[in-house]
């Protein structure tokens, strides 16, 4: 015989004839497709986990009586498309220096994502319609489509079926075009690269023809082996080399008693925690309870039968007889006497299958697989006949095995909740990390998205211990806000972060302000609190409140800063809070006001003049108080302010006695700088747990220069149009929430961030203070890093909305591990709630710019110290308490 | 709260097993699917062999004894397959895909299946399907109706929950949303895992976009080199810097001021006056030229509230003129 050069082509058809819309029709059947959207598992309470069983066990027994084919594959992460929405939303983008644009900057970010993302699982749902009869099918043969007639008697059935997929249990909605396209495509080239651009593009026609599906199954090859382990898959395409993967498809096989909620996670999502892609090919008949009463009877009367034949042979019976009996009797009245969830019965088939470049990688993968649900006490079978297992994955294909049914209930089907995803950040804004736990999703934060988008406040806390990685994140967060344009301006007391500004891409448009070599009286409390514009406000009314508002506000931070600076005994004492009010309100409280006046006005309650010369009772304006224990303590209270003035921390506070000094305090803080680092070098904070009364000279100077100072940052917000977005990052608000003033800022900015635009990134150490400060309900997001106090974390459990008590706390403490030997991780952790209330853990990763993360490398040790390894240097270690209590 | 649940797999996995006829116990025990296989295996046997065993009783006994022990090899192989998981009923469909997978090995590496779509016909549900669809939810209605004798009329399928579509990005160019930049990794190309390299998208310029170039093309990604091509970026750097974003509408009573040097070098040491949109400073009214007995000027600052008389302050001064008056 002659042998033949050309390869005869042998074609397979697919059981497939016609997609109809959402609706997919074979020779014998109709399924119709929906998209199940992702349910989040991660950071829920047991209760919310079993109501969602609970709730897709009653929405898929609403089914009964058809069958269901459940399809998980993936889909890469759009990453261009993310990128282009990141620049469409970034009007004016600064342009960066020489190897640094901002194109660079987001081709970096890109090329991390592609490297580091895994792609987001997809889930389709196959609902069986209604068997074809024959004689429909033999008139769509002859015609060469269905009838009309049967497309609209089965769309009155898909209108049921609609109701009951997308009731809250599975929320499908029906698969688009779009949608189905994808399947078909994934299905058919199983295991082989995701396809890039399919049909137009979006919004120029949303319709796929027959042509479309032929461009994707032409250059689709199968090589099955006799017996082989895995079939061979060729994508033979003519636009690039031909692309080979092996493809193994895993059956599960005996399933063990399990607890619901599970506390290992859905069953069917446990692939997520594989570093590969694993499609999901379920079939499943949903069974009526008391139409399959008949089956356990039956199989009961066998085992009694077989029971009766041990006792008339006198042998004994296997001990699994008198359980399997029990089991069944026990399910008979589930069926009989049950409601839906607890009578509805499933019979079915789970196929898993992994794809690798060769054979080896691909049978490593399937021994994870197989490890992975061992683990959970699940068998995971390679079985025989891998080349028609691989066509089950193709919508309307049939089962070609019926080995390893699965007989499984209601509530243990549903347990599997296949569309267990984690979805973290708001997927517009730029990357700031990447999703720690099972799946390894990138994180994103746009600044201004729940202010613009979802008309919300804009204050995010970020709480931590000490090294927890908090001033790390606010530089991320701080530097991509000023690369987009976005005012910003950073208080960072203990100064690293103004590297930020010497950064070659950000250097011509920042500024960094030491407010230690500040000249005196920048810091003055009239001054710090901004004037209302009236440009600001909508009518009269609204402008005369903020500046009576603003007089207030200027009153009591004069007074509680006073305060501040006295020590501890002095304040305590009766007189002072009295004293002081008075003299502040003699004083008054326009911008131009200071510290000097309430000197003045204390020496005249003590019957001196300003320079310390006694008055006489006759002289004009002798206002001594005639009660003489007030009167020398005004004395001593002016003595002592005086005398703070004299200090280097001091003058900051006072304004030098000439005209011009009264003018440098009433300049606001920022130029037209996109970025500000406000850093305060010397501060020397004290530890929040040693009473007030044991601070030294210097510490009880940082916390009136702190508040001050966050004042100042504030400023900024208040001094530009209200719908410029505005980034303002302070640190250490622990000291804030203190101090009743503190607190005000706290409430005056949290209740300002969305009417002026501003994302407050609120750094602090105990979570309590955002609590307890009224401004929960202005925060948008929150950030949480390590934290090993159990009462602390609880309350930071309760900052993201997780519930307490249920063994989150944990969680929180094992947030960046330190290694064995006890030497931080080079990456930092944290639990992110964002916008949309979603919350995980993710890994603070800023590796894709060396820039940044040389920036913000803190590692205290010189350059050239002896145990300076490079690769065991902390890149994520807080500096910030490091030089503040240094 | 936790709620175990066990697979019903147990009750149908259990081992019917044929001990013997009443009051004798065979010694093998085997279940009766096995005694089934073997007594198929044994009849094809018998039906083969005995034909070619000749004829007269030696030769048909044999062939029967042959028939016995090859039935008793073939069952038990068949049963070394069969279990639980695997049915009998399981293994045709098993070995005719094996043996069409050993049909297309032999051949060729070439001469391999090609999946193929066949007739497929892909269409949108058709608009007389939909019109059909119509036709019987009226008559339903009308029917639902006349039994009520209601003539409310109530939309069939109105009250169904719309479900809003989760947010999906699409991984392809959005040309509708406006200019497009060509120098982000493009997805619209099948890229190679391994490799990771990348063809460029083309991307169209055109009347749509007649700016586009200019500004938001700073950079053009080449995939083969995997370099940048110099196309220097056009964005105007001052613009960039201290222009307010797009999306928001001007304000017109205080337009941003744009300045050719925006950024000072020192923000302490103004070289020129910064036109701020708040007032005039105010004048300095410091100690050194107020006097403490000077009402506070933020007072008369704002004619409009100096009438409101101040209560604390005059409660403060009822305290204090006692005093004075002792002096």
């Amino acid at each position: 015989m002659a042998r033949r050069e050309e390869p005869r082509p042998a074609p397979l058809a697919l059981a497939l004839r016609e997609i109809s819309g959402n609706i997919t029709l074979t020779k014998r059947s109709a399924y119709a497709w929906y998209v199940v959207p992702p349910a989040r598992w991660a950071w829920r309470a047991d209760g919310d986990r079993r109501g969602m069983v609970d709730a897709a066990g009653i929405a898929y027994a609403g089914l009964a009586g058809r069958r269901i084919r459940t399809r998980v594959t993936s889909r890469p992460y759009p990453v261009a498309a993310w990128a282009r929405g990141l620049h469409a939303r970034t009007p004016s983008p600064l342009p960066g220096a020489e190897d640094s644009t901002w194109s660079d900057n987001l081709l970096a970010q890109q090329r991390y994502l592609r490297t580091s993302a895994t792609a987001e699982k997809e889930v389709y749902l196959g609902v069986e319609v209604a068997p074809r009869s024959r004689i429909t099918a033999l008139t769509e043969s002859v015609m060469g489509k269905a009838g009309n007639r049967e497309l609209a008697h089965l769309e009155r059935d898909v209108e049921l079926i609609n109701e009951m997929v997308a009731s809250p249990g599975i929320g499908g909605a029906p698969a688009d075009p779009r949608r189905m396209e994808w399947l078909l495509h994934r299905s058919i080239g199983l295991g082989l690269p995701a396809p890039g651009g399919l049909m137009s593009p979006p919004g120029l026609s949303d319709q796929w023809e027959t042509t479309d599906l032929h461009a994707f199954t032409e250059g689709v090859v199968v090589r099955p082996t006799p017996l082989g382990r895995c079939v061979q898959m060729v994508d033979r395409r003519p636009d690039h080399d031909p692309l080979t993967s092996y493809v193994a498809v895993v059956t599960l096989g005996r399933m063990p008693e399990m607890i619901i909620p599970d506390p290992r996670g859905p069953w069917l999502s446990a692939t997520d925690a594989l570093p590969f892609p694993v499609e999901v090919s379920s079939t499943v008949d949903i069974l009526a309870g008391t139409a399959t009463r008949t089956g356990v009877t039956k199989a009961l009367l066998r085992i009694r039968d077989q029971q009766r034949q041990y006792q008339i042979h006198d042998v004994d019976e296997p001990a699994s007889l008198t359980r399997q009996a029990d089991h069944a009797r026990r399910i008979e009245d589930e069926m009989s006497h049950g409601d839906d969830l607890v009578s509805t019965r499933t019979e079915g088939w789970y196929r898993l299958a992994v794809a690798g470049r060769t054979e080896a990688e691909c049978m490593e993968r399937v021994r994870a697989v197989r490890d992975l649900y061992k683990r959970r006490h699940m068998d995971a079978v390679l079985t025989k006949g891998q080349a028609s297992l691989v066509r089950e994955f193709v919508p309307g294909e049939p089962i070609t095995s019926t080995a390893y049914r699965r007989r499984l209930p209601m509530r243990y089907y549903a347990a599997g909740l296949p569309q267990v995803s984690t979805r973290l950040g708001d997927r517009r804004g730029p990357l700031i990390g990447i999703i720690a736990s099972s799946v390894r999703r990138p994180v994103m934060f746009d600044s201004h998205y729940s202010t613009e988008v979802k008309k919300a406040s804009g204050l995010v806390p970020i709480v931590g211990r000490q090294g927890a990685g908090k001033s790390v994140l606010e530089a991320a967060i701080c530097y991509q806000a000023a690369r987009r344009g976005i005012r910003t301006v950073m208080l960072d007391p203990s100064g690293p972060l103004a590297a930020l500004t010497e950064m070659p891409e950000l250097k011509e448009f920042s500024e960094h302000i030491d407010l230690a070599k500040a000249p005196a009286g920048t810091l003055s409390p009239w001054a710090v609190v901004p004037e209302p514009q009236p440009g600001h406000f909508d009518d009269q009314e609204q402008f005369d409140e903020a500046v009576d508002e603003a007089r207030a506000e200027r009153k009591t931070l004069a007074i509680d800063i006073a305060r501040m600076l006295l020590p501890a005994q002095i304040d305590s004492n009766a007189h002072t809070e009295a004293l002081l009010l008075r003299a502040i309100r003699d004083v008054g409280a326009e911008p131009g006001s200071n510290y000097w006046a309430v000197i003045w006005r204390l020496r005249e309650y003590a019957g001196l003049k300003f320079d310390g010369a006694t008055m006489e009772p006759d002289d004009p304006g002798y206002k001594r108080l005639r009660d003489e224990g007030a009167a020398m303590h005004a004395q001593t209270l002016a003595d002592l302010l005086a005398d703070t003035a004299e200090t280097r921390q001091g003058r900051l506070f006072f304004p030098p006695l000439t005209p011009a000094g009264q003018e440098i305090a009433a300049r606001p803080p920022h130029t037209e700088a996109v970025l500000t680092v406000i850093t305060m070098s010397g501060l020397v904070l004290p530890n929040p747990s040693v009473p007030r009364e044991h601070w030294s000279f210097t510490e009880r100077m940082s916390v009136p220069a702190l508040h001050l100072a966050s004042w100042y940052a504030t400023r900024a917000v208040y001094g530009l149009p209200r719908h410029v977005r505005k980034v303002l990052a302070l640190d250490e608000c622990h000291f804030l929430a203190m101090w009743p003033v503190g607190r005000a800022l706290f409430q005056r900015v949290g209740r300002d961030t969305r009417k002026y635009n501003v994302c407050c990134l609120a750094a602090s150490q105990d979570p309590a203070d955002t609590l307890n400060m009224d401004v929960a309900n202005h925060v948008a997001a929150s950030f949480v890093g390590r934290i090993e106090d159990e009462r602390v974390a609880a309350d930071a459990l309760r900052l993201l909305g997780v519930p307490v008590d249920a063994g989150y706390e944990h969680a929180i403490s094992t947030l960046s591990q330190p290694g064995p030997d006890g030497t931080p991780p080079d990456y930092r952790e944290f639990v992110f709630r964002d916008a949309d209330g979603n919350v995980d853990r993710f890994v603070a990763d800023l590796s894709y710019n060396p820039g940044l993360l040389a920036v913000v490398n803190t590692d205290a040790r010189q350059p050239g110290e002896g145990d300076a390894d490079p690769s065991t240097v902390d890149d994520y270690a807080d500096f910030t308490d490091d030089r503040v209590s240094a | 709260m936790a709620l175990t649940v066990r697979p019903d797999d147990e009750v149908y996995q259990f081992d019917t097993v044929w001990l013997g006829p009443d009051e004798y116990t065979l010694p093998i025990q085997a279940r009766y699917v096995a005694w089934g296989t073997w007594l198929a295996c044994f009849l094809v046997a018998a039906v083969v062999l005995i034909p070619l065993g000749g004829s007269g009783p030696a030769g048909v006994f044999g062939s029967l004894i042959w028939s016995l022990g090859l039935s008793v090899v073939l069952s038990r192989a068949v049963m070394l397959v069969v279990d639980h998981e695997r049915p009998l009923r399981s293994l045709p469909a098993l070995f005719s895909a094996e043996a069409r997978a050993a049909l297309a090995a032999r051949r060729r590496a070439e001469r391999t299946v090609l999946v193929r779509p066949g007739k497929i016909r892909v269409r949108e549900t058709p608009p007389k399907v939909i019109a059909m669809r119509e036709r019987q939810r009226g008559r339903a209605t009308a029917r639902a109706d006349r039994k009520r004798r209601a003539p409310v009329e109530v939309p069939v399928g109105a009250e169904r929950v719309e479900r809003v579509e989760p947010e999906w990005l699409p991984d392809t160019i959005d040309y509708g949303a406006g200019p497009t930049p060509a120098w982000s990794i493009p997805t619209d190309v099948t890229y190679h895992s391994d490799t990771d390299t990348y063809a460029p998208v083309p991307v169209i310029y055109g009347a749509a976009y007649p700016l586009a170039p200019s500004v938001m093309d700073p950079v053009l990604w080449v995939a083969e080199s995997g370099r940048h091509a110099a196309h220097e970026a056009a964005i105007p750097v001052v613009a960039a810097a201290v222009t307010q974003p797009a999306a928001f509408p001007p304000v017109v009573d205080r337009p941003p001021a744009i300045r050719t040097n925006p950024f000072r070098s020192d923000p302490h040491h103004p070289e020129a006056p910064i036109q701020h949109e708040t007032p005039e400073p105010t004048p300095y009214r410091g100690p050194v030229t107020v006097s403490p007995d000077g009402a506070p000027a933020g007072r008369h600052a704002r004619p409009a509230r100096e009438d409101k008389p101040d209560g604390q302050a005059a409660l403060e001064a009822r305290i204090l003129l006692p005093a004075r008056k002792d002096r």
